[in-house]
């Protein structure tokens, strides 16, 4: 894995139309990023295609990654999970309420926690943000995790925790609240 | 510790502006608000911060999520799209406002016509006009060069495609004058688009403008679906 400098100069490079620093920055960061949008969409195909889409997209806006605000990671993941999420939403609801659960894809990604080798290889915001969900009820937390990483709606979210639209809704912005709370002390 | 944002939220509330743009960085909203909400990110700057707070926090949950190297065509597929030599590096230079030297421009332009199969006896010139028709939130951009020489517009279609089921037609619009359709874009990312002799004085000061319509295009003659991208001509 590239450190964050290299991948940094790359995005540089890639602003000025450098092919190289394209596919060096591809061979870095893709695996995680179809990772990304596999785990959103369920879906081989479909996260071939968003995944196809998230770099022509990085190609065409290299210019507009400013080093210094966000780690060159974190800005290229949230790309790939806004595009996925956006393909989810797309679909027809009947099918995105039904690929919640099951599934062979999803069975590579059982193990969701964090284990302490990952825990120590991470910044400190990632570990903090570990602990401040850690704060949280264990659904609660679950809640986030499932709004962020499988991109599920408030509908799909009521539905998994049996609770009405409504209710999911302020218990889910309240965990958010006390998440930034946590993650701003 | 008082994080930027929190005098915004009402005493004792629900959270206010931090659970909202939490909310739109999840993607959690209905789209007409969703819409609301970005278009204040774009104009109110603490608001902005807020949501690069819950982007740049939230994506720590990725750390959960194990890398899987996808397959080779993915890359394929994209050199294709960005790299294929008949629309590089001509067509990249497009929409950044950059004209190339003649000579180079020239021999470039031999090879994409070449490759495109629309060879006259004589290399083809420099564009005179070019335009970028993107959208705002570049969910599609077009790079577009018109050859004076050729009669034709030159369109390379980088980011975004049709609706499923729909089609994108595009548009000549005249300094003052109502859309005039160039026609339905095929699928091709690469196409040229010849512009009636008519037209051609008009291209000065116009706007090139891609509409959302029905397969086969606007019924009407008139653009009927959203207009999804737009940008002006400059004289090269």
């Amino acid at each position: 894995m590239s450190s964050r400098e290299d991948i940094e100069a790359d995005l540089a490079r890639i602003a000025l139309g450098d092919r190289g620093a394209f596919e060096r920055l591809y061979r870095a960061t893709s695996a995680k990023l179809f990772g990304v949008c596999l785990r959103v969409l369920d879906d081989r195909a479909e996260a071939e295609e968003v995944l196809q889409e998230v770099y022509i997209q990085v190609w065409a806006v290299a210019d507009r990654f400013r080093p210094g605000l966000a780690s060159p990671m974190t800005w290229l993941i949230t790309i790939a999970r806004n595009r996925a999420v956006d393909r989810r939403r797309r679909r027809r609801p009947t099918v995105s309420a039904t690929t919640a659960d099951g599934g062979d894809l999803l069975a590579d990604f059982a193990d969701d926690a964090p284990g302490p080798e990952r825990l120590a290889e991470a910044g400190d915001d990632r570990v903090r943000l570990a602990r401040c969900l850690g704060e949280l009820a264990e659904d609660r937390a679950e809640a986030v995790r499932r709004a962020y990483l499988d991109g599920e709606t408030y509908a799909e979210l009521a539905d998994r925790f049996g609770v009405p639209l409504n209710t999911m809704r302020t218990w889910l912005r309240r965990s958010l609240i006390r998440l930034r709370e946590c993650l701003s002390r | 510790m008082t994080a930027p944002g929190d005098e915004r939220d009402p005493a004792g509330g629900d959270g206010g502006d931090a659970a909202l743009a939490a909310e739109y960085a999840l993607g959690l909203l209905p789209p007409a608000e969703a819409e609301v909400v970005a278009a204040r990110a774009a104009a109110d700057p603490a608001f902005a911060d807020l949501v690069a707070f819950w982007e740049e926090r939230l994506a720590g949950l990725a750390d959960e999520v194990d890398p899987v190297p996808p397959p080779d065509r993915v890359l394929a597929g994209l050199r294709r799209t960005l790299f294929a030599e008949r629309d590089r590096p001509w067509w990249r230079k497009l929409g950044i406002g950059q004209a190339l030297g003649g000579a180079l421009a020239s021999a470039l332009l031999l090879m994409l016509a070449l490759n495109q199969g629309w060879l006259g006896p004589t290399p083809l010139p420099p564009p005179a006009f070019e335009a970028e028709i993107a959208a705002e939130d570049r969910s599609l951009v077009i790079a577009a060069a018109y050859v004076a020489e050729e009669g034709a517009l030159f369109l390379d279609r980088r980011v975004g495609a049709a609706l499923p089921g729909r089609a994108l037609e595009l548009w000549l619009i005249p300094e003052g004058a109502a859309p005039v359709s160039l026609g339905v874009l095929p699928a091709d990312a690469l196409v040229r688009v010849p512009v009636a002799p008519a037209l051609r004085p008009a291209l000065a000061g116009a706007l090139l403008a891609v509409s959302d319509e029905p397969p086969g295009g606007s019924p009407t003659g008139a653009p009927t679906g959203a207009v999804l991208a737009a940008g002006p001509v400059t004289q090269l």
